[in-house]
C-alpha cells in the first residue's frame, strides 16, 4: 500500500497578498480530503507557521513546516516590488526535524536581513552550510540542479511537477522529466496551492490585483487562468496527471507521501526559552526569588498577616512548580533598572493579581487589599508564560528596550512582530479599487463602513447614499469579497512593546527581519505565536500618562522643593472621590472621556474599588452588553442588590451582584462547580475566545454537573452559566482595571492638589488623552490656575510651573521646531535677555530652521508675547525686527539709529486672536467671550446658567466652540458633540435624522448654535438637538482650534 | 499560420467514457480525433462576464489541427482556431 498523497506546496494568506486562505481553512480542507499531513510553505517567512501548526494538531493532521525561498538568480533584482515578485528562483524547503527547522530559520533570516521589506532574497552560495536536514523541491531549477544536489544531497532534492491545466503546463513538466532523467533526480507531485477550495480563486485574483496596486482588468496578465490552485485530493490529482506516463505519476505521488513521512519537526521550544538569570553561587533562581520576596514582604506589609504570608507561600509554590522563577527575576531586574534611572514604570494587566509581582516592584496595587485573584495570572498547569505587561513613560521606553538588548545580547533579543490585518475600511478600499469602483464611491463607502456591519450589499449601497442604484453584481461582489478578506494579513509591523528573549540564539528559533529602526530586529512570530510556544515575551508599553505624572512631580519639586510620594497615598482622600463624582475629570487618566463624565455622577465612586469598577465598566463591550445600567441602578439604590445564589455573594459583593471581572468568572466556577484553578482558567478562556458550539456545550455540561454536586439547583446553575457566558464576551481583568485605577487616582489627586503641574505635564506630552490643549488650558483656568504667556526670560522649552502658575513653554509657539528650541535655550544661557536686539545678537538668523532661528520664528515669538516683559508693544517690535534684523547680525558699530514708527498696541481682542493663531489656545479670554454679545441677542444660554438654573425638559438654545465630535460604534448612528464656552462645556446629542439634515454645517463650522431640549438626570445633562446653525461671524479673522473627532 | 474563427463555430463532438473527444462532425461527416495535442482550462473574468471553458488542441484524422473548447456551463462545443 503506497502512502496517501500529501500536499507539500501550500501558501496561506501569510504569503502576504499571495495566498487566499487562512492556515486554519487550509487545514480544515485537508481534513475533509483526508490528507494525513499538510505542509505550509509561505513565501520567505514562517509568519503563519505557529497558527498552522496548532490548527493542524487540533485537526489530527501532521503539520510540516517549510517555506518558498527567493534565491538570487544572478540577474539584477528590479527596484519595484511588483516586478520583484516575479524575479529570481523559487526554492521550496521543508524541515525534517529541529536541525532542519533551525536551518530554515537561518536561511530565511539571511534572505530577509540585508534586504528591504518584501524583497528578501538569498544568494545561492549562502545555502551552503545551512542545508542539512532540509528537503528541497524545485520546479524551475534552470541550470542549478547539480548545484542543489550537491548542497542538499542528491536524495533530498526533488523536481516538483505541478499541473494546473494551463496551456503550457504539460510542456514545462516535460522539461523537468527530461532533467530528472539526465540528473537522476527524484520527482514529486504538488499542486502549488494558493487557496483551500476552488471558490477561493476570486479572492486570489483580488489580492493579486491589490499586490500590483491596480484593478482586476489591469492586472489581467498576472491572474491565474483558472481555479486549479486549490487543495486537491490524490484522486483529483491523478486525474489531472492522467496525460503523463503512469510511472511518473506513481513516483510523484508516492514521493509526496514519503517526504511527509520524513518530516518530523514539532515545535518544542520550551527548553530554549530562558536566557538564564545569573544568581550567586549556592543560590537557585527560586531561592533568590524567595529571599527577595521575604525581604520585601516585611517592608510592604507591617505587620505581615497570616493571610499575606499564606498568599505569598501559595504563589511561590506555584512559581516553583511551573518553573517561572527566572521569568519573575528578569522582570524584577528590569524594574530595578528603571527605578535606578528614575524611569516611571508599572505593571498592568493580570500581573497585578500577584503578590510576588507587587513585592518585586513590578506592579503597584496591593492584591490583598484589593482582593485580586492570583489564579487569573498563573496556575499550576499553565504551560504558556504568564503575561507581564509593563507600562513605561513613553519617552523612556526606548532606554528600557535598549537595556534588555544589552543585558541578554542582540542575538537572543528581538521585537515581536505585529501582523497588520484587513479591517472593514481597508478591506472596502482595496477590494473596491481592485473591482474597479470609482475613487469617490470607495471613499464614501469606506467612510460609512461602520454602518454596514450587518448583512447586505443593499445596506452598503444605502450607507454610501446610493439607494437608487439597483444592488447588482458589483455590490454583491464587493460585499462578499470585502467580508472574506477581513482579518487577512496585509503586512508586517512591529508590535508596540513586545520583546522576545530566548535561551538559544533567536535565529535558530524564529526567522528575523530588519526593523525600520536601525539595529533593531523583528521576529516573524507575533505575540500569540510566542505565547503559544511558551517563549518568554516581555511587554514594554509606552504610556504617556506616566510621563505626565513623572513630569508633574519634577515640576512640583522644582517649584516647591518637595516631591510628593505617590506611593504613600492612602487612596482614601474624600476630595478625590468628590472630584470624580462631580465629573470634574478633564485630564484625569481613564475617566476623562465624555462617556466617563456622563456616568460618574451616577456611579458616584466613593472608594478605590468603585474607581476600579468605573475603569472596567465604561468601555464599548460592557456598554453594548448592557452591563452598565444594572450596575448603575444598583449603585444608585434604584434596584436591590440581589444574588442568584448565596454562594455568589462573597464573590460579587464588590460589584453589587453584577458580574464585571474575569476574576469573578474564575471564582464562581471554582466556588460553584468546584473547578480547579486550571479548569477555571480554561473555562474563562473558552468563554471569552471564539467559542465553538461543541466546546460551549461541553463546558456547560461540566459546569452544571459541578454545581449539582454542590447542591446548587439545576435551574439556578443554568442561570449563572447564562450570565457568565453573556458577560465573558467583554470581560475585563480586575487587576488591569486596578492598575489603571491607581494612576487614575493619582492624576485626580494631582489635579486637586497640584493642578498647575498636572496641566503643564499634560500640555507637554501631547498628543494624548481625550482633549485638545486649548480645552485643557480652559479647564485649568476654571480651576484658578493662572496661565502665563511665553516669556523670553522665564519660559523653558516645555511648559513649567512658576510660583504656582503655569508658564507656557516655547514648545507651544507655532512653527518653532526642535532646532529653534535648541537655539533659544542656548541664547537663554547667556544671561537675562534685555532687549529684542540683545536676543537677536545671541542667535543666528537663517533662512531655514536647520541651524538657528528663522525670521518667521522670531516674529512668532514676538507676537506670542515672548518679549512683552521687555516691551509690550508687539507690533512695534515686529516692525523694528523686520527693519533691523540684518544689522543685529553684524557686530555693533556706530550706526545711524533708524527711526521707530509709532504703532498702536494690540487690542485685547487682537491679542486673543493672535494667541489662537500662534498657540492654538488662549492665555486669557476664551474666544466665545467675544461672541457673547451676539449670543445674548440670539438668546443663547451659556453653559453655567444652563447647569445651574435651567430645568430638565426646557427648550434651550446653546452655543459654543465645538471641541469634540463623536460617532461611537455603540451609539447607533447618534452623534455626540461637545460645545465649549467661556464657562464650561455643553454636551449635545444629534439624532440620525438631525445629523443628516445639518451634516454640512455641523461638521464644518467651528462655532455652532443649537436648539433643543435639555435633559437633566442624576446630575448629568445634555441637550437633545433639533436645529443647528453656524454662529454669525465676527469682523476679526479668527483661527479656531480644531475639534477632536472620535469614532 | 492559424485562422481564428470569430465568432467561434459551434461543432458537435462525440466523447468517450472518460469525457475525451473521439469524433468531430464536419460537412464531410464525423471525423476521428487522432490525438489530443494539448488541453487546458480557463476560468476567468468572473467580475464582468464569467468565462469557463475546457480547451482542446486536437489532431483530426492525422491531418488537421484544431483548437476547440467546451463551454463548461452549457457543455456546448466550439471550434475557435484552425492550424494550417
Amino acid at each position: 500500500m503506497t502512502s496517501p498523497y500529501v500536499e507539500l506546496h501550500c501558501h496561506s494568506n501569510y504569503s502576504f497578498l499571495e495566498g487566499a486562505s487562512h492556515p486554519e481553512d487550509l487545514v480544515a480542507r485537508a481534513r475533509d480530503l483526508e490528507m494525513p499531513a499538510l505542509a505550509i510553505t509561505d513565501r520567505n517567512g514562517l509568519y503563519g507557521a505557529v497558527k498552522f501548526f496548532s490548527a493542524a494538531q487540533r485537526a489530527g493532521i501532521k503539520p510540516i513546516i517549510g517555506t518558498v525561498l527567493t534565491v538570487d538568480d544572478g540577474t539584477t533584482p528590479p527596484k519595484d516590488r511588483v516586478d520583484y515578485d516575479r524575479w529570481g528562483e523559487r526554492l521550496l524547503l521543508l524541515a525534517e526535524d529541529k536541525v532542519g527547522y533551525s536551518n530554515l530559520c537561518r536561511l530565511i533570516s539571511m534572505a530577509q536581513m540585508p534586504n528591504a521589506k518584501g524583497m528578501a532574497r538569498l544568494p545561492a552560495d549562502e545555502l551552503v552550510g545551512h542545508s542539512g536536514h532540509l528537503v528541497a523541491l524545485v520546479a524551475d531549477p534552470k541550470d542549478r540542479l547539480p548545484f542543489y544536489q550537491e548542497v542538499f544531497g542528491r536524495e533530498r532534492v526533488y523536481l516538483e511537477l505541478h499541473d494546473h491545466l494551463g496551456p503550457s503546463d504539460r510542456g514545462r513538466n516535460q522539461v523537468l522529466l527530461d532533467l530528472a532523467t539526465e540528473h537522476h533526480a527524484p520527482l514529486v507531485i504538488t499542486n502549488e496551492v494558493f487557496y483551500a477550495t476552488q471558490d477561493g480563486h476570486r479572492l486570489h485574483d483580488v489580492i493579486t490585483a491589490i499586490r500590483h496596486r491596480t484593478t482586476l482588468d489591469e492586472a489581467y496578465r498576472y491572474l491565474h487562468g483558472n481555479t486549479e490552485h486549490a487543495l486537491k485530493s490524490g484522486r483529483e490529482l491523478r486525474q489531472v496527471f492522467s496525460r503523463y506516463p503512469a510511472a511518473v505519476v506513481e513516483e510523484g505521488m508516492r514521493n509526496a507521501g514519503e517526504i511527509a513521512g520524513r518530516c518530523q519537526f514539532s515545535f518544542d521550544l520550551v527548553g530554549a526559552r530562558f536566557p538564564g538569570f545569573p544568581v550567586n553561587a549556592g543560590e537557585t533562581p527560586f531561592s533568590f526569588l524567595y529571599r527577595l520576596c521575604q525581604e520585601a514582604v516585611r517592608e510592604k506589609y507591617r505587620p505581615v498577616t497570616p493571610e499575606v504570608a499564606a498568599r505569598l507561600q501559595k504563589e511561590l509554590g506555584v512559581i516553583d512548580k511551573t518553573g517561572f522563577s527566572e521569568f519573575f527575576l528578569i522582570n524584577w531586574d528590569l524594574m530595578r533598572f528603571a527605578k535606578a534611572r528614575g524611569i516611571p514604570g508599572q505593571g498592568r494587566g493580570s500581573a497585578a493579581d500577584s503578590i510576588v509581582a507587587y513585592l518585586l516592584g513590578i506592579t503597584r496595587v496591593d492584591p490583598i487589599e484589593h482582593n485580586l485573584l492570583f489564579e487569573r495570572f498563573l496556575h499550576e498547569e499553565m504551560t504558556t508564560t504568564p503575561d507581564i505587561d509593563i507600562d513605561f513613560s513613553s519617552e523612556h521606553r526606548e532606554q528600557v528596550i535598549q537595556y534588555i538588548y544589552e543585558k541578554y545580547g542582540p542575538e537572543r533579543t528581538g521585537m515581536v512582530c505585529n501582523v497588520v490585518t484587513y479591517r472593514q475600511r481597508s478591506a472596502i478600499r482595496e477590494v473596491g479599487k481592485a473591482l474597479g469602483f470609482k475613487e469617490d464611491v470607495i471613499d464614501n463607502l469606506a467612510k460609512s463602513a461602520s454602518a454596514w456591519n450587518p448583512e447586505s450589499p443593499q445596506t452598503i449601497a444605502q450607507a454610501a447614499g446610493y439607494e437608487k442604484v439597483a444592488p447588482g453584481q458589483p455590490w454583491q461582489q464587493l460585499f462578499d469579497l470585502s467580508t472574506q478578506i477581513l482579518g487577512f494579513p496585509r503586512h508586517l509591523s512591529i508590535h508596540v512593546g513586545g520583546m522576545l528573549v530566548t535561551g538559544e540564539p533567536l535565529i535558530d528559533i524564529v526567522p528575523v527581519e530588519r526593523a525600520t529602526m536601525p539595529g533593531r530586529m523583528v521576529v516573524q512570530f507575533n505575540k500569540d505565536d510566542v505565547e503559544e510556544l511558551g517563549l518568554i515575551k516581555m511587554d514594554m508599553l509606552g504610556l504617556r500618562m506616566l510621563s505626565v505624572v513623572a513630569e508633574a512631580l519634577d515640576l512640583i519639586e522644582a517649584d516647591t522643593g518637595t516631591r510628593p510620594d505617590l506611593d504613600a497615598l492612602d487612596l482614601k482622600d474624600p476630595e478625590v472621590y468628590d472630584l470624580c463624582q462631580q465629573a470634574d475629570t478633564i485630564g484625569v487618566f481613564q475617566i476623562e472621556s465624555r462617556a466617563q463624565m456622563q456616568t460618574l455622577p451616577r456611579s458616584r465612586p466613593e472608594t478605590f474599588n468603585d474607581l476600579v469598577v468605573e475603569v472596567a465598566i465604561i468601555r464599548p463591550g460592557p456598554i453594548q452588553g448592557d452591563a452598565v445600567h444594572p450596575y448603575l441602578r444598583r449603585k444608585q439604590g434604584k434596584e436591590p442588590v440581589m444574588y442568584i445564589h448565596p454562594r455568589l455573594k462573597p464573590i460579587l459583593e464588590e460589584t453589587l451582584g453584577v458580574v464585571l471581572y474575569q476574576e469573578q468568572i474564575l471564582k464562581i466556577s471554582m466556588e460553584c462547580a468546584s473547578f480547579s484553578s486550571a479548569e477555571a482558567d480554561r473555562f474563562r478562556r473558552a468563554m471569552s475566545s471564539h467559542r465553538s458550539h461543541e466546546l460551549m456545550e461541553a463546558i456547560r455540561a461540566r459546569f452544571l454537573e459541578g454545581c449539582l454536586q454542590n447542591e446548587i439547583p439545576h435551574g439556578v446553575a443554568e442561570e449563572i452559566f447564562t450570565k457568565l457566558a453573556a458577560f465573558a464576551e467583554f470581560g475585563f481583568t480586575k487587576s488591569h482595571a486596578a492598575a489603571f485605577a491607581r494612576t487614575c487616582y493619582e492624576t485626580a489627586w494631582l489635579k486637586l492638589h497640584h493642578a498647575p503641574a498636572l496641566y503643564a505635564g499634560l500640555l507637554n506630552n501631547q498628543p494624548m488623552g481625550f482633549y485638545h490643549p486649548h480645552v485643557l488650558v480652559e479647564d485649568a483656568k476654571h480651576h484658578g490656575v493662572k496661565i502665563l504667556p511665553v516669556d523670553i526670560n522665564k519660559s523653558y522649552v516645555r511648559c513649567s510651573v512658576e510660583d504656582g502658575a503655569l508658564r507656557l513653554g516655547f514648545n507651544y509657539v507655532h512653527g518653532v521646531g526642535d532646532k529653534a528650541l535648541e537655539a533659544i535655550e542656548e541664547a537663554q544661557m547667556k544671561g537675562p535677555v534685555t532687549s529684542l536686539e540683545d536676543f537677536c545678537r545671541r542667535v543666528r538668523l537663517t533662512s531655514t530652521s536647520r541651524n538657528g532661528l528663522t525670521r518667521a520664528q522670531v516674529q512668532n515669538l514676538i507676537l506670542a508675547g515672548a518679549f512683552d516683559a521687555i516691551d509690550p508693544n508687539r507690533r512695534q517690535l515686529v516692525w523694528r525686527f523686520t527693519e533691523r534684523a540684518e544689522d543685529w547680525q553684524r557686530p555693533p558699530m556706530l550706526e545711524e539709529p533708524s527711526e521707530d514708527v509709532a504703532l498702536p498696541l494690540m487690542s485685547h481682542r487682537q491679542r486673543v486672536a493672535t494667541d489662537y493663531r500662534l498657540l492654538s489656545l488662549s492665555t486669557t479670554d476664551h474666544i466665545i467671550h467675544f461672541y457673547r454679545p451676539q449670543f445674548a441677542q440670539m438668546r443663547v444660554i451659556d453653559s453655567k446658567t444652563l447647569r445651574q438654573r435651567i430645568r430638565d425638559g426646557a427648550r434651550v438654545r446653546v452655543g459654543g466652540l465645538v471641541i469634540t465630535r463623536q460617532s461611537p460604534s455603540t451609539g447607533k448612528n447618534f452623534k455626540f458633540f461637545t460645545l465649549a464656552d467661556e464657562f464650561g462645556h455643553v454636551d449635545v446629542i444629534l439624532r440620525p435624522p438631525i445629523y443628516l439634515r445639518y451634516r454640512q454645517v455641523a461638521n464644518l463650522e467651528p462655532i455652532l448654535i443649537m436648539d433643543g431640549t435639555l435633559q437633566k438626570q442624576d446630575g448629568v445633562q445634555s441637550v437633545l438637538v433639533d436645529h443647528i446653525e453656524a454662529a454669525p461671524s465676527l469682523p476679526e479673522e479668527d483661527v479656531f482650534p480644531t475639534s477632536r473627532n472620535y469614532r | 499560420m492559424t485562422e481564428l474563427l470569430a465568432p467561434p463555430r459551434p461543432v458537435r463532438v462525440r466523447l468517450d467514457g472518460e469525457g475525451l473527444p473521439t469524433h468531430l462532425e464536419s460537412a464531410a461527416g464525423w471525423q476521428p480525433v487522432t490525438r489530443v495535442l494539448n488541453r487546458w482550462r480557463i476560468d476567468c473574468d468572473w467580475w464582468r462576464s464569467p468565462v469557463s471553458r475546457e480547451y482542446w488542441r486536437l489532431l483530426i484524422d492525422d491531418d488537421l489541427a484544431l483548437e476547440c473548447y467546451c463551454n463548461r456551463a452549457t457543455s456546448e462545443w466550439f471550434v475557435e482556431r484552425v492550424y494550417d
